[in-house]
């Protein structure tokens, strides 16, 4: 692992514990993210993106647990760490952004106090007057003016930038924005989006982001990772996946998108994607898939590795749509 | 606020006109009738007539009911209508007694029921959880006269008997040795327990269970993913949010304990409240019902005032809407 | 017993709980709310470790069913396998069994007249659930019945209603009943004569009084919730009658906190009944109840008698217990989120 890699995930196994057992919900999942890096996790709702997200600062659901695999942060492994240093993790080498800023930041505290909190609780040497100092500080730079206000006074872009400012507090090495821009509208989305950037960029952080909205992927994302039922199923820089995308499941998603530019119909991807405990044998897509064969429901597919030009794909039979 | 807290008073009067019609109607109705108590001892065949028309009883309800308002409210309180008793003393001296008691009773209960359902709320299922669990179910389910009782025998006569102490450990009736913090406490806190095992059982259930609702949402999540320890999670995030159905609970206990404390009353031999309303309901003297309702029913109005005090500083979203929490 | 609580919140899940005040109808806070409110207190009571912990006890419930009818039983054949007689012709033999403590031949012990302990107990036992069960389905019928035209009629009948059970917050159930119970010849208004408190009967109706009103605001609460539900619009405009869609589709779904409720009453109903006892007020002698034994035995605390309080409250506590247990189990299996792990 090179010096300047700030999340890497080997061969992750996180399992869904049922009454009758335990299911896989991720399933072999590996990528990385490099300092001043963007990349986007995508698929549909389901896919285990978000779990992923939550599997890097261990808040998995009780339900839930890594069953195999690792996760490195900075260098530190996550799996299996103690509690002091899963909580020095979270917040200090990772800050995360979630979806609903409504209901992610508490009601009953002022923003700059939640804000502050994040400070103390990694730098304890600032001083509660200076985290306060400090906070007021992070927030005007986001553009909030009044640390005072309490969340329900804001709207719901002005929250995720309290959410956003609160996740960067202590300038951690590896941000990550789960479903961050989903809950706002296109212009507020856009905002968040810059911040995201101009933040990444003035602290070299690394971005995790979280998304089934392609279109984010193509604003932002340096690499993209696509997640199907659990696991990999095409990655590589964003620009060649999702102009050439080799997988049929990501020349799907790709087709569904409506495009102002393009006439053709909006073509969806038929069928639903498969509960965890209900993946279909072999390769989880094949009962969605136009070019699935017998080889398909025996072998599970690999992800190759990736070449220069080309992205890794988990295929039997990849290419260009016909 | 000041309006806030005004109109909220505004309402309660007429309910309470109301519950004092009503209470005023039945007990006349068909409770007692304090004259024919009165003369129980006398040979005068013409006793009961003479103290009705002394004691107004042989007017129309109405009229009757108008007078007592209108002392209620000009504070005559009169005297009431068993003994000759000024009605103001006797409540006023009920109230003495069953203030400490219900105070310290929902105190000790309120930090009890708070620390033992965030010990649970923390780890559902584990064994501590389901020990609390079975006492709380236990605590709602025992009677408490025999509560009260068992507890006698044991603090104030078994306990002694096998430290082979002479004096009670801790006593059954007001203590007659004299003030002080010690001796307070000595004959406070039996019936503070008995009271309290009531409220905790039902209070500890309660705040655990939002607690648990509480520590699965997302701002909670937030907390967490910020790097806050455990603890502080807990007790800052968590609880702020869990608290409000809780504060709703104890407001209605209050009230609702002015007049359930008979039973302690009766068994540890302190008269207050409780007895005060028994009694009265038993002698069909409203004299002292009516006061003792307004009375009641004022410290029902303050308790649900402090409970909604106790909302908006526990979300600040209630300050804007004015509305409760669910 | 806890009781106590205000109605005004959404009942059922949400409701208010409370264990106040040691009177299961607590003086300014009437009986309305006491249902739900300590029905929720007694569920919750029970574990509710969440949908990710959930671990039924089906065998606790079980236990503590065939523990209720165990005692059921023993009070129905209580003539027949009671040791001794609950209100014998003190003749000199008898009193000669007078201050016995618990023995083969007296397994409660003794009275200070001779009188056999388990006997009175047994007896006691009947009076306790015929007023527990009586009540507790008196007022899930009334209740019921009530809450279900409130919630599905609205307007002035569910206003009604809500003011009614409002008032009774503020009004001393205690002392209505009390009042009402005192009365030896009570009618209804003048108008037919009720059975007084000192018979089972009377003391059923009394406590039914005021038990319909929970049960009433639940179901009117779960009506309210169950109206908004797309599946009564669309029932109603396949041309179902109010009536059909009330029977065929409301009530169904409202069986699981009726159930409960229903359980959770006899409890309360139980210990209501004894505290009136207690306090002097319901069955008289010669009948038998818990809770006049207790108070006859106030006095023997401290004294070797000190067993006649023992006994009756255990058989009294461990009663409602069970009972509280088979409500707690019922809900449990009533519960929607019931999904394996």
């Amino acid at each position: 692992m090179s010096p300047a890699t700030v999340l890497e995930v080997t061969d992750l196994r996180v399992g869904l514990r049922r009454g009758d057992g335990e299911v896989p919900v991720l399933d072999g999942v590996s990528l990385t993210v490099a300092a001043g890096e963007c990349v986007a996790v995508v698929g549909e709702s389901g896919a285990g993106k978000t779990v992923l997200a939550l599997a890097v600062v261990a808040l998995l659901p009780p339900v839930m647990r890594v069953v195999g695999g690792g996760i490195r942060v900075a260098g530190t492994e996550v799996v299996g760490a103690s509690d002091a240093t899963t909580r020095a993790l979270r917040g200090g080498a990772v800050g995360m952004v979630f979806q609903d800023p409504q209901a992610s930041l508490h009601p009953a505290f002022r923003v700059g106090a939640q804000v502050a909190e994040a400070i103390e609780a990694h730098r304890p040497e600032v001083g509660r007057a200076g985290a306060r100092a400090e906070a007021t500080e992070r927030l005007r730079r986001v553009g909030i003016t009044d640390p005072r206000a309490f969340p329900h006074q804001l709207s719901g872009g002005m929250r995720q930038r309290v959410m956003l400012a609160m996740a960067t507090a202590n300038d951690p090495p590896l941000c990550i924005a789960d479903e961050a821009t989903s809950a706002l509208d296109v212009t507020v989305q856009a905002q968040v989006l810059d911040l995201l950037a101009s933040t990444r960029a003035a602290t070299g952080a690394g971005l995790l982001l979280v998304t089934h909205d392609l279109g984010v992927v193509a604003t932002v994302a340096d690499r993209v990772v696509v997640l199907y039922a659990g696991r990999v199923v095409e990655s590589g820089p964003a620009a060649e996946v999702l102009a050439a995308p080799r997988h049929p499941y990501t020349q799907g998603l790709a087709a569904a998108v409506p495009r102002l530019d393009r006439v053709a119909p909006v073509a969806p991807i038929p069928g639903q994607p498969p509960d965890p405990w209900d993946r279909p044998s072999g390769c989880a897509f094949r009962t969605r898939c136009p070019r699935a064969d017998a080889r398909c429901a025996d072998e599970v597919p690999v992800l190759g590795a990736e070449a220069p030009g080309l992205a890794a794909v988990a295929c039997h039979h990849p290419g260009p749509s016909a | 606020m000041g309006r806030y807290v005004l109109r909220r008073v505004l309402v309660s009067i007429p309910v309470l006109v109301l519950a004092s019609v009503l209470v005023f109607v039945v007990v006349r109705s068909f409770g007692v009738d304090p004259a024919r108590a009165r003369c129980a001892t006398s040979r005068d065949p013409a006793c009961i007539e003479r103290v009705r028309e002394r004691l107004g009883l042989d007017r129309p309800l109405a009229a009757q009911y108008l007078d007592e308002m209108r002392g209620v409210l000009t504070g005559d309180w009169g005297q009431s209508l068993r003994s000759d008793r000024s009605v103001a003393a006797a409540i006023g001296d009920a109230l003495a007694e069953t203030a400490p008691l219900v105070g310290w009773a929902m105190l000790v209960s309120l930090v009890a029921a708070v620390v033992i359902g965030v010990s649970g709320a923390r780890r559902p299922g584990s064994r501590r959880d389901h020990t609390y669990g079975a006492l709380a179910i236990a605590g709602l389910a025992v009677p408490t006269f025999w509560l009260g009782l068992l507890v006698i025998q044991l603090f104030t006569y078994d306990l002694p008997r096998w430290l082979g102490l002479d004096d009670p450990v801790l006593y059954s009736v007001p203590d007659p040795t004299g003030r002080g913090a010690v001796a307070g406490f000595r004959e406070l806190a039996l019936p503070v327990l008995v009271l309290s095992v009531q409220l905790v059982a039902g209070w500890s259930r309660y705040q655990r269970a939002a607690l648990i609702d509480e520590l699965q949402t997302d701002h909670v999540r937030t907390a967490r993913a910020k790097g806050l320890t455990e603890r502080r999670v807990v007790w800052k995030h968590g609880l702020r949010g869990a608290s409000t159905s809780l504060v709703t609970v104890v407001a209605l206990d209050a009230g609702a304990l002015i007049g359930g404390v008979v039973i302690t009353e009766r068994v540890f031999s302190r008269p207050g409240m409780g007895t005060l309303l028994v009694n009265s309901v038993r002698d069909g003297d409203t004299r002292i019902l009516i006061p003792w309702l307004l009375v009641a029913g004022a410290v029902v109005v303050v308790a649900n005032l402090v409970a909604d005090i106790g909302y908006a500083w526990l979300d600040p979203r209630v300050r804007v809407t004015g509305e409760r929490p669910a | 017993m806890s009781g106590t609580g205000r109605p005004g919140a959404h009942p059922g899940g949400a409701a208010r709980d409370s264990g106040a005040g040691e009177l299961p109808l607590v003086g300014s806070a009437g009986l309305v709310d006491e249902g739900i409110v300590a029905a929720d207190a007694v569920a919750r009571a029970g574990s509710d470790p969440g949908p990710a912990r959930r671990r039924r006890h089906p065998r606790l419930t079980v236990v503590a069913a065939g523990f209720v009818v165990a005692l059921a039983l023993a009070a129905a054949l209580a003539p027949v396998i009671a040791p001794g007689d609950p209100d014998p012709v003190l003749t000199p033999a008898v009193l000669a069994e007078a201050r016995q403590g618990p023995s083969w031949a007296h397994p409660f012990g003794t009275d200070q007249l001779g009188r056999d302990q388990l006997t009175r107990v047994l007896y006691g036992l009947r009076v306790s659930l015929l007023v527990g069960f009586g009540v507790a389905l008196v007022s899930v019928v009334v209740g019921a019945a009530v809450g279900a035209w409130a919630g599905w009629r609205g307007g002035w009948v569910d206003g009604l209603l809500m003011r009614v059970t409002d008032l009774f917050l503020v009004i001393p159930a205690l002392a209505l009943l009390l009042v009402v119970a005192g009365n030896p010849e009570p009618t209804f208004f003048g108008w037919f004569d009720l059975p007084p408190a000192t018979e089972v009967p009377g003391m059923v109706l009394i406590l039914s009084a005021l038990g319909w009103m929970p049960m009433a605001r639940i179901v009117r609460g779960e009506f309210l919730g169950l109206r908004e539900r797309g599946y009564v619009d669309a029932a109603r405009c396949a041309g179902a009658s109010g009536w059909r869609v009330v029977v065929t589709h409301l009530l169904p779904n409202t069986v699981g906190p009726i159930v409960v409720f229903g359980a959770l009453a006899v409890g309360f109903a139980i210990l209501n009944e004894a505290v009136l006892a207690f306090l002097g007020v319901g069955v008289q002698y010669p009948a038998v109840s818990l809770g006049s034994m207790i108070a006859d035995a106030e006095d023997t605390v401290g004294t070797e008698l000190a067993y006649m309080i023992l006994y009756p409250g255990l058989v009294l506590f461990l009663l409602v217990l069970a009972v509280n247990l088979v409500g707690d189990g019922l809900r449990d299996g009533f519960d929607p989120r019931r999904r394996s792990g």
